[in-house]
């Protein structure tokens, strides 16, 4: 087993400009209030968050 | 998830109402005793049922919830309850959940009807105010998805099967390993972000012109043939995973047997160095593109460069190289009025008209101070473009030679292989035969996947263009450039987080297998090397290095390395919620490890398992027959003791042998007489000695 460097796994997030920033938080939020569903319909649900965070 | 209490009423075996206590804190384990048959693997069924409303595989009739001993003892008519009730903790809430059956006896107990089962959940938070809560599957489903259940309540005696899965049952454990770390969360949110950006691109359709429409109409039409691709890879995938087990079978096989042992030994050896060599003829051929796309300018400026000392020479012949005089000093003579030699230089005299001359030919300073610059550069690329053939020939021998010794290997492959098909032992020829026809099937599957994984690339390249074009498109107007900027912002959204999610899966992966080989090594005697691969099948090498070879494990070995593994997810989950604080993820910071007879095959390492395990759950219930409690597990685990009970069994059974042990100074029952015809099993407290 090699000892690499381990990644740092925020730096998508942390890169990324201020309103993509609040759309990757909030649909991940929202997703996970829906974990126990099966198949959540959230489609029109992001689409607002980002037309609310893009406007 | 941390358990306070079961409570039970007439429970399969479990006659009338009994309570468990569950341990937390530092003296975290629940110790529970009982012989073989007297409800160990009822009481795992009753956290099963209790929270999802199934049991177990392994138990017969699953219908048949309420003891047989109330049934039989009841009245035609009599009314008889049963229920199992979990009290729990979880984020910060306390839960409460209650599923139960009743049954009406009939005439005869055959005749006995029983309700569907009901069940219900509450809760309370920080207020200490209970409420009820309906969508009871959706809670629990939340807190312990039911396809991870598996993970923390588990029969020990099957748990080695964890290493030995069909790839169907390989993928549920990566899948629910990933949803444990979060990765569900990352991948639907993928998912969603995809079908958000299809649902803008056709707003943006609507606001936008004709070029704009139909690149987003060829945009869609790619979408969708990406998806078609995407699903057939992904078949082709489990077939070939299916494949690789089938052929990994019948190498165990033939390794088994005597007289061709040695050949596939040999041929594991030259596998091994197939796929070394075919790691270092990547590398090799990397470093040559690299190379070839830094440097190979180098060899095409040989002729700009002949070319530049000769005009330089050709200065230099002139006299203009060096410059003599500068052009600064002769502005500065100007103005002052007054040359070197004393003469004035006013306006119109013949003096200044010769001065001025010279300010024509000191312009050649910036040629000599540019020809000193590019002559440094040019001798220094003089030297690159030997020294990059010469590299470029030394890479090229290299991946020459790789080349020769993977051809060297396969033909030693085929010739082992030769030798198998053509053995006179029916059984080894028709091994082999298989084997060859596996491979066959897999180097065609390969093909397909090759062809399909290809599409998809051109396909995502495709799409990436028409991006750039739609961004070229002019979006004066307002509408369109605000919808535009929404399909990017999702597009960007889903690549960041397809980003989160594979750096976090390659750490999670390689921290799992480390922690898995760690713990393998302290409790194991043998040297073997854990390895995990991409699907989360576990794997034993007999050392770590690079020709380590792949070694089968003992029923014990596969115990240990299934414990391990559960209890090493348990821990790196847990570790893992921490660091990622500002991303939402599933609650993993705490889960229980309940297990029934986890030290039944084992032998030799019971010490050890017995003494690394709880370390790693929070909350630890264990159950165990006396045999496999005394000694060694006793020594490790009665210090970490916070609650102990005795099943305690009683049989209608004439002559059964009675059978006691003695917990903390105290004799209980493990198997006596029952008082009537019927068999039953009682929960008995062992007081705190």
């Amino acid at each position: 087993m090699s000892d690499r460097k381990k990644n740092d796994h925020l730096e998508p997030l942390r890169t990324a400009s201020p309103e993509v920033q609040k759309i990757i938080k909030e649909v991940l939020k929202l997703e996970r209030d829906k974990l126990y569903q099966d198949r959540p319909r959230l489609q029109s649900e992001i689409v607002d968050i980002i037309k609310r965070e893009v406007s | 998830m941390r358990l306070r209490r079961l409570k039970l009423k007439n429970f399969r075996q479990f006659f009338g109402e009994a309570e468990i206590k569950f341990a937390a804190g530092k003296n975290n384990i629940t110790v529970i005793h009982g012989e073989n048959g007297a409800g160990k693997t009822a009481l795992l069924n009753a956290f099963k049922w209790v929270l999802y409303g199934e049991v177990t595989s392994g138990i017969q009739l699953k219908d048949q919830i309420v003891t047989k001993r109330a049934i039989y003892a009841a009245e035609s008519g009599d009314v008889i309850e049963a229920f199992v009730e979990l009290d729990f903790e979880h984020d910060d809430r306390r839960y409460l959940i209650r599923r139960s059956v009743e049954s009406k006896v009939g005439s005869s107990p055959s005749s006995t009807k029983t309700t569907t089962p009901e069940v219900s959940l509450r809760y309370s938070d920080a207020g200490g105010e209970w409420r009820s809560e309906d969508r009871v599957a959706d809670v629990i489903g939340r807190i312990l998805p039911s396809d991870l259940h598996g993970y923390f309540f588990f029969d020990g005696e099957r748990i080695e099967q964890i290493v030995k899965l069909a790839p169907e049952e390989q993928e549920q454990i990566a899948t629910a390993s990933k949803k444990l770390l979060g990765v569900e969360i990352l991948d639907r949110a993928d998912n969603h972000l995809a079908k958000a950006r299809k649902e803008l691109e056709k707003q943006l359709r609507e606001v936008g012109d004709t070029q704009t429409r139909l690149l987003i109409d060829e945009k869609t039409a790619l979408d969708e043939k990406i998806e078609k691709d995407e699903k057939e890879a992904s078949n082709i995938r489990i077939n070939l995973t299916k494949l690789d087990a089938q052929n990994a079978d019948i190498d165990q096989n033939l390794r088994m047997l005597e007289g061709v042992k040695a050949l596939q030994e040999r041929r594991d050896q030259l596998n091994n160095d197939r796929s070394r060599r075919e790691t270092a003829l990547k590398e090799h051929t990397a470093i040559i593109k690299k190379l070839l796309s830094a440097s190979a300018h180098n060899v095409f400026l040989t002729e700009p460069i002949r070319r530049f000392e000769e005009l330089c020479d050709e200065l230099r012949d002139r006299g203009e190289l060096p410059a003599g005089i500068k052009k600064q000093f002769v502005a500065d003579l100007l103005v002052r009025g007054k040359c070197i030699c004393g003469a004035n230089l006013t306006a119109g005299s013949e003096h200044r008209a010769a001065v001025e001359g010279w300010l024509e030919k000191a312009g050649l300073e910036d040629v000599e101070e540019k020809a000193i610059r590019i002559g440094g550069s040019i001798a220094q690329l003089s030297h690159e473009s030997p020294r990059f053939l010469s590299t470029l020939d030394s890479r090229q021998r290299l991946r020459g030679a790789d080349r020769e010794e993977l051809s060297r290997i396969e033909g030693a492959l085929d010739d082992i292989s030769e030798q198998l098909k053509t053995s006179p032992r029916e059984e080894v020829s028709s091994l082999e035969k298989r084997k060859q026809q596996l491979t066959e099937q897999r180097d065609s599957l390969k093909m397909q996947q090759g062809v399909l994984l290809d599409s998809i690339k051109r396909a995502r390249a495709r799409q990436d263009e028409i991006d750039v074009e739609l961004a070229k498109q002019q979006a004066n107007e307002e509408r369109q450039r605000l919808a535009k900027a929404r399909v990017d912002a999702a597009a960007d959204a889903r690549k960041r987080i397809a980003k989160i999610r594979e750096l976090m899966e390659q750490d999670f992966r390689h921290d799992l297998e480390q922690r898995v080989s760690k713990l393998f090594q302290e409790i194991s005697p043998t040297p073997y090397v854990v390895r995990i691969k991409e699907d989360y099948s576990l794997h034993l090498f007999d050392s770590d290095g690079e020709n380590a070879l792949p070694t089968d494990a003992s029923t014990g070995e596969r115990q240990i390395l299934s414990l391990a593994f559960i209890g090493s997810i348990i821990d790196l989950t847990r570790e893992y919620q921490k660091q990622g604080g500002s991303l939402p993820g599933p609650d993993s910071s705490h889960f229980p490890m309940v297990m029934d007879s986890p030290f039944g095959t084992l032998s030799i390492y019971r010490h050890a398992i017995a003494e690394h395990i709880p370390r790693l759950a929070d909350q630890v219930v264990v159950m165990v027959s006396p045999s496999q409690w005394r000694g060694d597990v006793e020594r490790s685990m009665i210090g970490r003791a916070g609650q102990q009970y005795v099943l305690s069994y009683s049989t209608p059974k004439e002559g059964a042998e009675r059978l006691s042990t003695e917990v903390n100074g105290t004799t209980f029952n493990l198997i006596d007489k029952s008082p009537n015809e019927y068999e039953f099993t009682e929960i008995v407290e062992v007081p705190n000695g």
